[in-house]
C-alpha cells in the first residue's frame, strides 16, 4: 500500500488528477489517506452515516488499474467524493436520516449522477448525514468541524463536514432552499447550486419538485467547478434537465480574471437583520473585489422577500404532497420538526399554490430586469445572517429580535431558489468566535462560468481558504 | 481504514451519543401555525394578480430568453 500525506487531502482537484496519471499518487493511497482523516474526525463530527471504505478500495483498486492500462475515465477518476444519503447508490439503502426509512431496501440503482461519476472511475467514500429528508438546516447528529458544539448547516450537512476535514475530496449535495450553500457557508466550504435543469435528479429523493437542486461541495471554486462538468448533462429521465454545455466552467476559463465584470451588491432584504460581523466581513469583500478590478454597482433587489415567500410556499406544498402517504402510514417515525412541517403544508391552500407559481415567473422578470438595467453579470448578497449556531440554542438573535434557525439560515438563499439561477457560496472571512461566513455570487441561468470565474478570483485574492477547521488543529 | 462495522450502529447511524441529552433530534422550531405561512404568501400576493396561468413547474427549466436589453 502506498503510505500518501494527509497533504495530498489538499491539493486542487486538477493537480491530484495529473499526479494520479503521472502515477506519482495512486487512487488507493488518496482513499487511504481520506480514510484515515476519517477514522480521525468522525467520533467528532459524525458527517458519515455509513463508510463505505471495502466498496471504496475495490473502486480505487480499479481506477489505479485503469491509470495503469493508460484508460482515462474522466477528471475524476480515482477521486474520494461523499455522497449525500438522499442519493441512491446501488446495493446500499438510501435512508434519508428518518426512521422512517431504516429498514429501506438496497437501491436497486445509482442515481443518475452517481451512476456518471460511476462511470468517470470517482471512488465513493460513503453515505453522509442529512437532515431527516433533506427538510432542515441542522442535520443530527452531524456537528461542525470548527467547533463541534456547533451545527454543519443543512440540509447537507454531513457532505460539507466530510469535505471541511477532508475525509473526502468533494461531496454531492442538493439544494431546495439554500441546502448547499447554507453548510458550506458556516463550514467553510464551496457550495455551488447550479441553474434549474442543469443537473438530473433522478434517484434523488425529492423535497420539492419545482426546486430541487442537485451540486457540489468542495474545498475550492476550481474544485466545484470541475465536478459541477462531472455532473451536468441532460437526462431523458429527469424531464427538467436541459443541455446547456457551453455555459460550464472550463478550468482555463477561471483564470481569465474579473477586470471590468459588473457585480451588483445586493442590501436591502440581503443586508437587513444580519449579524455585525457578517456585514463587516461583506463590507470588506467589496474592497477585494475592487482591487480586482471589478465595477460595483449597490443594488436593491425589490422582489427578493417575495422570491423568498413563494419558494416557502412551494417548497412546504410539494414536500407535503412527497411525504403524503408517509404521513399517514409512519408518521410516529417522523420527527417531530417534519411530521409538523408537513402537517402545516397540507394546510395551504391550492389557490395560494398556484398563486406561488404565478408569482415565481413575475420574480424570474424582476431579477432578469435587475441584471439588464444595471448590466450585471452577477450579485453577491451574505450566504447567511450569521455563522454556525451552537446545537443546543437554535436561535438567532438580532437587533429586532429572534429569529428560529430554519427562518434565518434559508432567509438570504431562498430567493435564489424561486428563480432558479446559478449561485455560488465560498468563505469571505470569519467571525469573532473563529467561526466561517459564506458570501453568495449569483449570476444569469446557465452563466455558473461566470459565477465560478468570479468565486475563483474573489477566492484567489481573499485567502480565507488556507485556513483549518479548529477541530484539525487541535492536533 | 474504518470497518463498516465500527462505524455504524447497524441502523446506519455512527455511534454516538444524542446530539442533544435525552433525544435523538435537536428540535428546530419551523414555521407551523398558519398564520406564518399567510404572512409568506402575503409577499407575493401583488405578483399574481393578472390572467395568465402559471408556468408549470416540473417540465422546463428557466430559458434565458428576453431581458437583455443591454448589448451582450
Amino acid at each position: 500500500m502506498t503510505d500518501v500525506p494527509d497533504a495530498a487531502l489538499y491539493l486542487p482537484l486538477l493537480e491530484v488528477g495529473e499526479r494520479l496519471r503521472s502515477g506519482t499518487l495512486t487512487a488507493t493511497g488518496l482513499l487511504d489517506a481520506a480514510l484515515r482523516r476519517a477514522k480521525r474526525t468522525e467520533p467528532a463530527i459524525h458527517a458519515y452515516v455509513e463508510v463505505l471504505a471495502d466498496r471504496a478500495h475495490e473502486q480505487a483498486t480499479a481506477a489505479d488499474e485503469a491509470f495503469g492500462a493508460g484508460r482515462d475515465l474522466g477528471p475524476l477518476q480515482g477521486i474520494p467524493i461523499g455522497v449525500k444519503d438522499i442519493f441512491d447508490v446501488e446495493g446500499i439503502p438510501t435512508r434519508c436520516g428518518s426512521r422512517a426509512r431504516r429498514d429501506a431496501p438496497a437501491a436497486t440503482a445509482d442515481a443518475a449522477v452517481v451512476a456518471r461519476l460511476r462511470r468517470q472511475g470517482a471512488v465513493f467514500t460513503g453515505k453522509t448525514v442529512t437532515q431527516e429528508y433533506a427538510a432542515g438546516v441542522v442535520s443530527v447528529p452531524a456537528r461542525n468541524p470548527w467547533d463541534p458544539d456547533r451545527i454543519p448547516g443543512g440540509s447537507s450537512g454531513g457532505s460539507a463536514a466530510a469535505v471541511a476535514v477532508r475525509s473526502c475530496l468533494v461531496a454531492l449535495g442538493s439544494d431546495t432552499g439554500g441546502s448547499i450553500r447554507i453548510p458550506a457557508g458556516v463550514t467553510g466550504t464551496v457550495g455551488l447550486k447550479p441553474t434549474y435543469g442543469l443537473v438530473s435528479k433522478r434517484g434523488v429523493f425529492p423535497l420539492s419538485w419545482a426546486l430541487d437542486t442537485v451540486g457540489p461541495i468542495a474545498r475550492t471554486v476550481a474544485d466545484a467547478a470541475m465536478t459541477l462538468g462531472a455532473l451536468a448533462g441532460i437526462d431523458p429521465s429527469d424531464p427538467t434537465t436541459v443541455e446547456h454545455p457551453d455555459t460550464l466552467p472550463a478550468s482555463a476559463s477561471l483564470d481569465q480574471g474579473i477586470g471590468g465584470l459588473r457585480i451588483g451588491v445586493l442590501g436591502g432584504f440581503f443586508t437587513d437583520r444580519i449579524a455585525p460581523a457578517v456585514a463587516a466581513a461583506y463590507g470588506a469583500s467589496l474592497s477585494v473585489f475592487r482591487s480586482l478590478g471589478a465595477e460595483l454597482v449597490e443594488v436593491d433587489w425589490d422582489d427578493a422577500a417575495a422570491g423568498r415567500g413563494v419558494a416557502m410556499v412551494l417548497n412546504r406544498v410539494e414536500s407535503a404532497a412527497v411525504h403524503a402517504a408517509t404521513v399517514s402510514r409512519d408518521g410516529h417515525l417522523l420527527g417531530t420538526d417534519l411530521r409538523e412541517r408537513l402537517v402545516a403544508g397540507q394546510e395551504i391552500s391550492a389557490v395560494d399554490y398556484l398563486r406561488a407559481l404565478r408569482a415565481r415567473e413575475a420574480i424570474r422578470e424582476s431579477v432578469a430586469r435587475l441584471f439588464a438595467r444595471h448590466r450585471l453579470d452577477v450579485v453577491i448578497a451574505p450566504t447567511l445572517p450569521t455563522s454556525a449556531l451552537l446545537a443546543g440554542d437554535l436561535v438567532f438573535r438580532h437587533d429586532d429580535g429572534e429569529e428560529p434557525v430554519s427562518l434565518a439560515y434559508t432567509r438570504l438563499c431562498q430567493p435564489f431558489n424561486a428563480t432558479g439561477q446559478p449561485v455560488l457560496s465560498l468563505p469571505m472571512g470569519f467571525d469573532g468566535d473563529g467561526l466561517p461566513l459564506g458570501l453568495q455570487i449569483a449570476g444569469r441561468p446557465f452563466a455558473e462560468a461566470t459565477v465560478c470565474r468570479v468565486g475563483h478570483a474573489y477566492e484567489g485574492a481573499a485567502g480565507w481558504v488556507n485556513r483549518l477547521p479548529s477541530l484539525l488543529r487541535s492536533g | 481504514m474504518i470497518d463498516i462495522d465500527e462505524a455504524r450502529d447497524g441502523q446506519g447511524r455512527p455511534p454516538h451519543p444524542p446530539a442533544v441529552a435525552g433525544s435523538d433530534r435537536v428540535t428546530a422550531p419551523v414555521p407551523v401555525s398558519p398564520g406564518s405561512m399567510a404572512e409568506m404568501v402575503a409577499t407575493f400576493g401583488h405578483l399574481a394578480t393578472g390572467d395568465e396561468p402559471p408556468t408549470l413547474p416540473f417540465r422546463a427549466a428557466w430559458v434565458p430568453t428576453v431581458h437583455d436589453e443591454d448589448d451582450r
